[in-house]
């Protein structure tokens, strides 16, 4: 296990005051749609069914996320950047990862935050025990 | 946001079980589609291997550039993708036997004269005592309630029903 650097600051964005995750800057609020808006017109039985697939869809997507948890993830990232971490959580609209033991070039961070808008796919190995 | 993110929920469940070619950054991931994020719209993507693995690539909604179907996943392939991710042990009743496990718990309940009401859309849900509530499988922690005491008791009744299979 590799020697963990000590903890990396971010400088601080434009506004002077946070680090890249303020979720009440333009960035972010540009990024991230704030509401998941149903489909156009509103018919009874089209929004269940669309509710039922959102439900569907959801809860199968965070099952996967729950056996992400402790494994090692690589994440391909924009700029070149690919890294490998263990995954340790994620926030309820998928804009931040948490992870542990991020390598970077720089070194081994201890814990981190890894923003979903700066990733471009992530990938992991499970067993699949048929 | 692109394309792929504007899709509806009911579009993106198209195309769970069916084997797809997905374009992003430049890079092309292949694999079969075990879910798509509604809120993020990530792609799950799977692809088995040999030695019982499975690798697992999640292509993510905002990166997503194109998305090609290339096959239609049968009814085997549909279980395989979902037990992957189900917990070990879990183990799936049809309608018929939880109706089974779920009258047995009712007549067990009432021979042992402690009231309850059923809720829920299709009446699946057992409120015991209005203080407990007990959800399909029917078994002892299947049980949720904010008293401990009544559901330590509960609980130990459930587990002594002689009527139920005892399973697992």
């Amino acid at each position: 296990m590799k020697t963990p650097v000590c903890v990396l600051r971010l400088p601080r964005g434009p506004d002077g005051t946070s680090r890249g995750f303020d979720p009440s800057s333009a960035r972010y609020q540009a990024l991230c749609p704030s509401t998941i808006s149903a489909s156009g017109p509103v018919d009874c039985v089209d929004l269940r069914s669309e509710q039922r697939a959102r439900s569907f869809l959801r809860e199968r997507y965070l099952r996967s996320l729950i056996a992400m948890v402790k494994r090692d993830v690589k994440f391909t990232m924009y700029e070149k950047v690919k890294v490998d971490a263990v995954f340790a959580g994620s926030d309820i609209d998928i804009l931040n990862f948490q992870v542990e033991d991020l390598e970077t070039p720089l070194g081994v961070q201890k814990e981190a935050l890894i923003r979903c808008p700066d990733v471009i796919c992530y990938s992991f190995e499970i067993d699949s025990n048929l | 946001m692109n394309e792929w993110c504007r899709k509806k929920p009911l579009e993106w469940q198209g195309y769970v079980n069916k084997e797809v070619k997905v374009t992003a950054a430049k890079q092309e991931y292949q694999g079969w589609v075990f879910t798509v994020d509604p809120v993020s719209a990530n792609i799950v993507l799977v692809n088995f291997k040999d030695g019982g693995k499975a690798s697992i690539v999640a292509v993510m909604g905002h990166a997503v550039e194109a998305v090609d179907v290339l096959r239609e996943g049968d009814s085997s392939m549909a279980d395989q993708l979902t037990s992957l991710f189900m917990p070990a042990g879990a183990q799936s009743y049809s309608r018929e036997e939880l109706k089974n496990r779920k009258n047995s718990l009712r007549d067990w309940l009432e021979k042992n004269r402690i009231p309850f009401t059923e809720l829920g859309a299709q009446q699946e849900t057992l409120c015991v005592a209005g203080v407990l509530t007990v959800t399909p499988p029917y078994g002892p922690e299947d049980c949720s309630s904010s008293n401990e005491i009544i559901l330590s008791r509960v609980q130990s009744l459930i587990q002594s029903n002689p009527g139920c299979q005892q399973d697992q």
